[in-house]
């Protein structure tokens, strides 16, 4: 499974890991991820360590998340990315919606 | 005088002692398809119905006087045009007036002179016929004269078409060679002759003219294909010796028993300095060194394209050292067999004393037009003259100019990776993956760039299928559901397809100064206004759109060519050692 889900117990943070290559065929696990699980989560975490690559199918839904997310007043934190994965985000200036650490 | 005796007459007269006269005169002298009525009514109905070739009307009548019937006669389209003799006792001026103004052409008294009536029925039938008989020439004459009309434009139409075929070839091709060049002087308005120059991979230029017998559409087809074959094939860095071998199998496929095209191919490498000639059926091509001496002659080795098939042109192919200041000249046969007035033709004796009794070697293409003027005067162009002239110089060596055609890459690449891919295998799950796997075993340092290598593969062979191939629309996927069913709708699409293909073309340089990869992907798709994409800037929040731009920051150079189903990525960088991802 390239993609997991953990809530904390509290229920108000929801960390999502994603492994291996961060593409188009991670689509669908990846919204089974969030779906049905966003209602009372103040803080999205995207752990992104065990990303090997990352394209531009992904920038666009992790867009999706941050939007069903409520958008500007989402809290989404991209973690525990390469230097190359950070360099992509910053390239087309996520860093300006997402927190990078 | 024909025989009238077969023409219609119908006769009308409400006195039966006359009707009957009439049809025996008529019986009497052979005239086999007379009717008679006595009632003008019933007469008119049958006139109406099938028109005679004569009708015969009393004057006085009752219902349907002759008058009336004539008048009546005359406005019909079906009748209008069959003569009428009046025939009455009544022989006074007003009778007669009114007669001739009602329509009638003849008028006969009674009581009835065989003779007479026979003249004046025989002359009037005669006139008939003459009459009909024109109209039939006329109408036939009028006919063929709109068929050879429509004919004409037909033909006008398919040689302004060749026209425009031709000089988009023509155009498209040889704006890039400054050191190349030519004349192209058709004998009719769409000439048998081509001429194109391209530029390899590898920093050659190749140069082909073209000699097709006839002109006009027929040249045009193969020359579309010719333009094709030898461009695509160009610019892959196909040896000369394959795009000939090439060019002969499509024309033996297109052109018709008869056809053929007389070819020369040169390739030439300034930085080599070398030349090679593949001379297919065109006049020796002449190497004129920069004192004006005729270094070298390379005659036709085989016979023209489009023939016999030929399993490969490697043994023929010559090569020759060039220096700097050569000139190679390349020629139809128009050119050697123009005429005077006189009837003599120009040569290839004049055409090379011309080339070489010059003191400055830059001047043969100027000389040789201003012979041929001389030469020619007033006589009439009787075949397409194409001249070219290849000027040996290094700084001839294009550089790569964006957007405005095929990439020249100074020398040759180190190593190339080329995939064709089409259905069944294609979709690939997994190219970027593979191509890139297929290179770092070529270049195990390419490691230090995976994450960069993989994401210009990947996204420009995304781009190539999801666009190119499938043809969806990004705008698709503005919104989160328009995502969704963007993904919905690759996934059907992908299922079906079974048609279409992608080229890649990976070339790995390895210079001193650095590296260079060289990524390019072309598929068969409808390409897409790259121009105007690339102008815009880019939405941040948008959920797509991203891939060119990334690609882009990762890459010294990313063009868009032709219609935009072709994209080349250049990417570069040091020593790997240097580099730390």
């Amino acid at each position: 499974m390239p993609v997991k889900t953990v809530s904390s117990e509290e229920g108000t943070i929801l960390t999502i890991s994603v492994t291996g290559r961060f593409d188009i065929t991670a689509h669908s696990d990846f919204i089974q991820a969030y779906k049905d699980k966003l209602g009372s989560v103040a803080k999205i975490v995207v752990d992104l360590a065990a990303v090997e690559y990352i394209d531009s199918s992904a920038l666009g839904m992790l867009l999706i998340l941050r939007e069903k997310a409520g958008g500007g007043k989402s809290d989404i934190s991209l973690l525990n990315c390469s230097p190359d994965v950070k360099r992509i985000i910053r390239t087309v200036h996520f860093d300006k919606m997402f927190h990078l650490g | 005088m024909d025989n009238l005796s077969d023409m219609a007459i119908v006769a009308v007269d409400d006195d039966l002692t006359y009707l009957t006269v009439i049809a025996h005169l008529l019986k009497k002298n052979g005239f086999t398809r007379t009717r008679c009525f006595s009632s003008s009514t019933e007469a008119w109905a049958q006139v109406a119905e099938t028109p005679p070739d004569l009708l015969l009307l009393d004057v006085t009548m009752p219902e349907l006087d002759g008058f009336a019937f004539c008048r009546r006669v005359r406005s019909c389209d079906a009748t209008s045009h069959v003569p009428i003799i009046m025939i009455t006792s009544d022989d006074d001026e007003q009778t007669l007036k009114a007669s001739f103004e009602a329509g009638a052409i003849d008028f006969i008294a009674k009581p009835i002179s065989p003779t007479v009536f026979l003249t004046r029925i025989k002359s009037a039938l005669a006139l008939k016929r003459s009459h009909d008989l024109l109209k039939t020439q006329n109408e036939l004459l009028t006919k063929s004269y709109d068929e050879i009309q429509i004919l004409n434009q037909q033909v006008q139409r398919d040689l302004d078409l060749a026209e425009r075929v031709f000089s988009k070839i023509i155009h498209r091709e040889n704006p890039d060679a400054p050191n190349v060049r030519f004349m192209i002087s058709p004998a009719k308005n769409v000439s048998g002759d081509i001429l194109f120059a391209s530029s390899t991979p590898g920093g050659e230029q190749h140069i082909l003219l073209g000699d097709f017998t006839g002109h006009g559409l027929s040249a045009a087809i193969g020359a579309t294909s010719v333009a094709r074959v030898f461009s695509s094939m160009s610019a892959k860095g196909f040896s000369i010796g394959d795009i000939m071998g090439e060019l002969n199998d499509q024309l033996r496929l297109i052109l018709p028993t008869g056809l053929f095209c007389c070819a020369c191919l040169i390739a030439l490498d300034n930085i080599k300095r070398k030349a090679q000639v593949l001379n297919c059926g065109l006049p020796d091509v002449l190497v004129i060194g920069s004192q004006g001496e005729l270094k070298r002659r390379f005659p036709s080795k085989l016979i023209p394209l489009g023939l016999v098939p030929i399993d490969h042109y490697y043994g023929t192919i010559e090569e020759m050292a060039i220096e700097d200041g050569d000139h190679i000249y390349v020629y139809s046969d128009g050119i050697i067999e123009a005429i005077n007035p006189q009837g003599e033709m120009f040569g290839q004796s004049l055409l090379e004393k011309t080339l070489t009794g010059i003191p400055d070697a830059n001047q043969g293409f100027e000389e040789i037009q201003k012979g041929l003027r001389e030469f020619c005067v007033t006589a009439e162009q009787r075949d397409d003259i194409t001249l070219a002239d290849i000027r040996c110089d290094v700084t001839s060596v294009r550089c790569p100019v964006a957007e405005q055609g095929r990439i020249t890459l100074y020398g040759s690449s180190d190593w190339q990776i080329r995939v064709n891919l089409s259905p069944p295998r294609l979709p690939h799950n997994n190219l970027a993956m593979v191509l890139y796997e297929m290179m770092e075993r070529n270049e195990p340092a390419l490691k230090h760039h995976k994450t960069n290598l993989y994401l210009i593969l990947s996204e420009l062979y995304d781009n190539a299928l999801e666009h190119g191939l499938l043809g969806l629309d990004c705008r698709l996927k503005a919104t989160p559901e328009g995502f969704e069913s963007y993904y919905t709708a690759l996934h059907d699409r992908l299922a079906a397809l079974d048609h279409g293909w992608i080229k890649v073309d990976v070339l790995f340089y390895r210079r001193d100064t650095g590296r260079k990869l060289v990524v390019r992907m072309e598929d068969s798709g409808q390409g897409f206004d790259f121009r105007q994409v690339i102008s815009q800037p880019p939405d941040e929040q948008a959920f797509s759109g991203r891939g060119v731009t990334l690609v882009r920051s990762l890459c010294q150079e990313l063009v868009y060519y032709d219609r935009g189903n072709m994209v080349e990525a250049v990417y570069v960088w040091q020593e790997p050692a240097e580099v730390e991802a």
